[in-house]
């Protein structure tokens, strides 16, 4: 599948399947059939995203973000747009700064908020959320679907593919760090370079 | 654990002759504590309360910080932003708003991180410190403050009182750089001060630099061959090779010492 992929062909697949059993109905818990429903139904989301790349440094900043997400019926807007911006900064910090390193005997070298990097308010691009309701059969109740991990899903890929248009190639590894970023572009990547 | 919390210089200074260790805002002392680096001293004295501490004075010939101004106020007080730009620039990117509320310049000096902001416009604008104790009172320039990560060649009964910085000549300028990974809650992955002075002809009368986290305390790089020269594009290049070739860097969770050899050098020759 991956050959076909690569030779720039569509790969298009249909299926379908018995939802898996859920316990009997329990009002609105996410455990429940209801809650199991909006889950099974298909999400789809689209990010794209602007960045700017330092290039003599490899320090990638994110300024703006646009989210497209289909999660059927949004029953609390607040709640979704909210859900949305939290996943996109996550989505960057997962993009560019955020990795658990771990010393020889195991133990995490960056267990505290001041080495693992994580997106602070002052890193916060422009977010701009588009909700595309699109009526879905079978989906939650009044046609809700998921939205949970949905929204850093596709950011890490935006960024990675803005950075491999600007500097010409993939970076291969996440986080994308300044280093590895720089060290992309410079070709050193591919020498054993961590 | 003895806490006292001195009320005039002074009892600050008995205090610490009795081998209490000085607290101002905690933003070293305290983290380490709770990161398990550093258990906190036997015995501490609190001098956040002096106000003989906390004035920011200028003369003819010089700008006179107290050891307890934050760097909050070093940002904005306008005799700083104005002549000594290069430590208003590195004041603004210590820490979060909360560390540059409680953090002093005092503290920062007295740590002697080699990866502290402030450290390196200090040294390009020739900073001095006064150091007091029940026994007297010195001055050292900052440049031979710091001999270690972490170690000064002070006393440990004496105090920082003021950190003293020349008024610059006419034609001066000074800035701070570094590389930060977030713009918030960052500590220098490199970083690098600049101060020039430029003669009549807008020839280099006087050029300094000095590089953040690239060595066991902050470096100076020497650049007399560039007095006299013009500052073009080349002068720059080489500036930032000479402090590319200059620092020893090492290795950690934040960089590899390959990139900050590399990355100093463009905070250095950077505008």
């Amino acid at each position: 599948m991956a050959g076909i992929a690569a030779g720039g062909e569509l790969l298009l697949g249909h299926g379908s399947g018995t939802p898996p059993s859920a316990p009997e109905a329990v009002g609105v818990t996410c455990v429940g059939d209801q809650g199991l429903a909006a889950w099974v139904a298909p999400q789809f989301s689209c990010h794209a995203v602007r960045v700017r790349l330092d290039r003599e440094t490899g320090v990638v900043r994110v300024l703006e973000v646009s989210a497209a997400h289909d999660s059927g019926t949004i029953i609390n807007p607040i709640g979704a747009t909210g859900q949305v911006q939290g996943g996109v900064l996550m989505g960057i910090g997962q993009a560019l700064t955020e990795g658990t390193r771990y010393r020889d005997d195991a133990r995490q070298q960056n267990a505290g908020l001041l080495e693992y990097k994580l997106q602070t308010a002052a890193d916060a691009p422009q977010i701009q959320i588009e909700f595309v309701e699109v009526p879905t059969a079978n989906a939650g109740p009044s046609g809700a679907k998921g939205i949970a991990e949905a929204p850093n899903v596709a950011t890490p890929a935006a960024i990675a593919n803005a950075l491999a248009k600007l500097i010409g190639r993939p970076v291969r590894q996440l986080p994308m760090t300044a280093e590895r970023v720089w060290e992309t572009a410079i070709g050193a990547d591919e020498g054993g370079v961590q | 654990m003895q806490f006292s919390i001195a009320t005039t210089l002074d009892e600050a200074l008995d205090a610490l002759a009795t081998g209490a260790c000085p607290i101002a805002g905690g933003t070293d002392l305290v983290v380490a504590a709770r990161h398990g680096k550093a258990p906190l001293p036997d015995s501490v004295v609190a001098i956040d309360r002096l106000s003989e501490l906390q004035t920011i004075s200028s003369t003819a010939d010089a700008t006179i910080i107290g050891a307890g101004v934050t760097h909050a106020r070093l940002m904005t007080n306008d005799a700083v932003t104005g002549a000594l730009a290069g430590l208003a620039d590195a004041s603004a990117l210590v820490g979060s708003p909360a560390t540059r509320n409680l953090g002093t310049l005092g503290g920062n000096v007295m740590n002697a991180s080699p990866a502290m902001d402030t450290g390196a416009p200090l040294v390009v604008l020739n900073a001095s410190v006064t150091l007091r104790s029940t026994r007297g009172e010195r001055s050292l320039p900052v440049a031979e403050l710091w001999v270690g990560p972490g170690q000064t060649a002070t006393r440990p009964d004496e105090l920082c009182t003021v950190i003293v910085i020349p008024t610059p000549r006419v034609r001066s300028g000074s800035a701070y750089v570094r590389l930060e990974y977030r713009r918030a809650m960052e500590i220098a992955v490199v970083g690098a001060a600049a101060a020039i002075t430029l003669g009549d002809d807008g020839s280099i009368e006087a050029l300094a630099v000095a590089l953040t986290a690239v060595g066991p305390t902050i470096l100076s790089v020497e650049l007399a061959e560039l007095v006299g020269h013009p500052m073009t594009p080349e002068t720059l290049e080489r500036v930032a090779t000479l402090a590319s070739t200059q620092s020893t860097p090492i290795s950690d969770g934040r960089a590899s010492d390959r990139y900050r050899r590399h990355a100093v050098g463009i905070m250095a020759k950077r505008r």
